[in-house]
């Protein structure tokens, strides 16, 4: 077979692989990482605020695999409201804290710049921007400028919202909602409560765009539960990534 | 050989001089002459002292330059006497005291007799009590006192009085000081008409950055503090600095910087950011901080010899290794640049027990390249929240014993159920500290039935540190 035959077929594989992955919202988690993308994550309560802030800095660990920053702007009053991202549980997590750059902003438009200049610069691996009214701020064009930001640094932004999303409309390719929910758990000693393990999340993927523009139907009334970590020994078939997914299975409380 | 030009404020030549020009305070009219000179001082409380070593020349000669002091002031509506010499004492004295305009440069001590002698003691800038004490003892002239003997006179009036002298006459030096250090490299241009628009100011900066870039590389430097100073046309000075945390000699980035910095006034003060009003008629580009920068061989063939490779998944395909540092920085130093210094943050871990402390926010900018400051690595990734709240919020917690676990708890106003704990993880103050008495901690890793998982805390031994322990809420797990 010749040479350029069998990159052909390759070539033409990857483009429906591709296709399908567009098609299927789970695979929307690894779906054009590296040209640069914007995803958007909202707590499905607003309770759920740690919960879309876990989720977001799994998507920045799995983005940091690629050189570059991570950068996270937050506002002052998030920073007041809602605490700050916490070193060492970052570095629990696995983020490589030698490449973190934590940024406080004044206000939003000051985080929308501080975003796009970290996105667009080519030293950034994945920003997150932290916005306390982000479906006023996160508008068309903010976000659309984002988009084309990312793309050029080839990065990933992340919009982490701080309160349940509801009629936003923004460029992002991805928009996420995620809930915390109970995790599994180890049985403890002598009938008392049992110790938690590792963060679980609901997660519904309210809309998902392929680069090229094409629209994936993302089942938005479906949640995928996923796990945060090694899945303890019991659970099956499943390896240890940093983040993996087991669909669609509510784990029960012990 | 130095030369030393004083210059007095005398008085209002014109009554609208403080509404022109108001408060025209020696660090000012020091800023104001620093145009003419690097070295400029103040000279309270009604002048400035320059050194204008090798300066006049640039404004055709000396006359030239003192005239033109004057002529400058006096369009600000001020009466000002600029006088030269090669001390600081004898131009001070000429400038006050005496018509001549200059003593010549390397004058001996007897020319410097025949322009100083005749002056009252005053002009040594001795205390008015004393002047007067000495002319009461008819010692009215400087010359006077120059062949008088020493010690009766040090007896009485304390030896401030010869000290002077000796500065006078040039027989002990005595430095000035100086407003502002004089810069390691420096730019400048002049405008015949002042610039007022801020797109005028940003390109002439972009300009001086390039003539600042030649200089730099010829020397092999870069800049690591940049200080723009914009001259205005009626006499303020405005200063904008700017710093890099890398070895800069890149003329579009310094303007860039500049222009971040000038985007931040304008978002402080929305009207014009730079506060141009008349315009400015010069304007300076100083490096005042450089370190040594060689000059990078790019990879071989990264743009000539290789095709180009199209490889999209690639991140990395587009960037080169310090091409990428450099970005970094870039982006650092920008950020900062226009939200501060002390906005864009790394986190660099501490060797503390309490949890908030563990942790501390350095200025990215100010980070050692050489990796010194203690590193993640070597730290044990202890389960710990992901979030952490500026300070403890107090909860309402219910616990079977006073020293067990909570059972359910109530914070920011709703009732969780515990649904899962792990702990408690007993963390307690550096004993061995003084100012460390802060109670004993027990931490809790709890999850509650909805799903959301919380790092909270009892404070106190129950019995022992305290009699009835409180509960806090200090951070969020994922």
């Amino acid at each position: 077979m010749s040479q350029g035959g069998s990159s052909e077929r390759i070539g033409f594989l990857r483009a429906a692989i591709a296709r399908i992955e567009a098609q299927n919202p789970a695979g929307a988690l690894t779906a054009n990482a590296a040209q640069g993308r914007l995803c958007e994550i909202a707590p499905a309560t607003s309770a759920d605020g740690a919960a879309a802030c876990g989720f977001a800095l799994s998507l920045a660990i799995a983005a940091a695999a690629r050189p570059g920053l991570i950068v996270w702007v937050m506002e002052d009053y998030v920073f007041h409201e809602n605490g700050a991202p916490y070193g060492p549980g970052l570095h629990h997590h696995g983020l490589p804290m030698e490449r973190f750059v934590l940024v406080r902003t004044e206000g939003p438009r000051q985080t929308l710049w501080a975003l796009e200049e970290a996105l667009k610069s080519r030293a950034c691996a994945a920003a997150v921007g932290e916005l306390r009214d982000g479906a006023r701020h996160f508008d068309l064009p903010a976000t659309r400028r984002l988009t084309l930001a990312a793309r050029a640094g080839r990065s990933e932004g992340l919009l982490l919202h701080t309160r349940p999303a509801q009629g936003l409309s923004t460029a992002a390719q991805l928009r996420f909602e995620v809930s915390g929910q109970p995790g599994q758990v180890l049985a403890s000693a002598g009938g008392r409560r049992p110790i938690p393990t590792y963060p679980a999340w609901g997660v519904r993927v309210l809309k998902a765009r392929a680069a090229d523009g094409q629209y994936g139907r993302p089942d938005a009334e479906r949640r995928r539960d996923m796990i945060w970590g090694r899945p303890l020994p019991q659970q099956k078939g499943q390896t240890g990534d940093a983040l993996s997914l087991s669909a669609d299975r509510r784990q029960k409380l012990a | 050989m130095t030369r030393y030009l004083s210059v007095r404020i005398g008085g209002k030549s014109s009554p609208d001089a403080e509404i022109l020009t108001p408060r025209l305070t020696p660090a000012r009219l020091a800023d104001l002459c620093r145009r003419f000179t690097p070295l400029a001082a103040p000279d309270a409380p009604d002048g400035a002292m320059l050194d204008i070593a090798g300066a006049a020349h640039l404004f055709g000669g000396e006359n030239a330059l003192a005239a033109e002091i004057e002529a400058r002031l006096a369009k600000l509506g001020y009466e000002a006497r600029a006088a030269l010499a090669d001390t600081p004492e004898a131009a001070w004295a000429l400038a006050r005291y005496s018509v001549a305009r200059s003593i010549p440069e390397g004058a001996d001590e007897k020319v410097l007799r025949r322009f100083l002698g005749a002056l009252p003691v005053a002009a040594l800038r001795i205390d008015p009590e004393t002047a007067y004490a000495l002319s009461q003892t008819g010692l009215k002239r400087i010359d006077d006192l120059i062949l008088r003997p020493r010690a009766p006179i040090v007896a009485r009036f304390g030896t401030e009085v010869f000290a002077r002298l000796d500065g006078l006459l040039g027989r002990a030096r005595s430095p000035i000081t100086p407003r502002f250090e004089a810069p390691v490299y420096l730019v400048e241009r002049r405008f015949a008409d002042p610039i007022a628009r801020r797109d005028d100011v940003e390109g002439a900066l972009a300009m001086l950055a390039g003539d600042l870039t030649r200089l730099l590389e010829r020397h092999g430097e870069g800049a690591r503090q940049l200080e723009a100073t914009l001259f205005r046309a009626d006499g303020a000075v405005r200063r904008i600095a700017a710093a890099s945390s890398r070895p800069l000699r890149d003329a579009t980035a310094i303007a860039r910087l500049f222009h971040e910095r000038i985007k931040a006034a304008g978002e402080t003060r929305d009207e014009d950011p730079l506060d141009s009003g008349y315009g400015f008629d010069l304007l300076r580009l100083a490096a005042l901080e450089v370190e040594r920068l060689d000059a990078r061989q790019d990879a071989l063939g990264r743009n000539d010899f290789a095709p180009p490779v199209d490889r999209p998944n690639s991140a990395a395909a587009h960037t080169t290794a310090p091409e990428m540092a450099e970005d970094l920085t870039d982006l650092v130093d920008r950020l900062g640049a226009r939200l501060g210094l002390r906005r864009v943050m790394r986190l660099v871990p501490q060797d503390a027990h309490l949890p908030e402390f563990a942790v501390s926010a350095m200025p990215a900018a100010q980070m050692r390249s050489d990796g010194r400051e203690a590193s993640w690595s070597g730290q044990i990734a202890l389960p710990r929240p992901i979030r952490m709240f500026e300070r403890p919020e107090p909860v309402e917690a219910m616990a079977e014993a006073p020293d067990g676990p909570p059972l359910r708890f109530r914070w920011r106003r709703v009732l969780h159920e515990v649904a899962a704990i792990e702990g408690p993880e007993r963390i307690s103050s550096e004993w061995w500290k003084q100012e460390a008495h802060a109670l004993t901690r027990d931490y809790f890793r709890v999850e509650d039935r909805e799903g959301h998982r919380f790092w909270m805390y009892r404070e106190g031994l129950y019995g022992v540190e305290a009699p009835r322990p409180r509960w806090f809420m200090q951070g969020l797990f994922a």
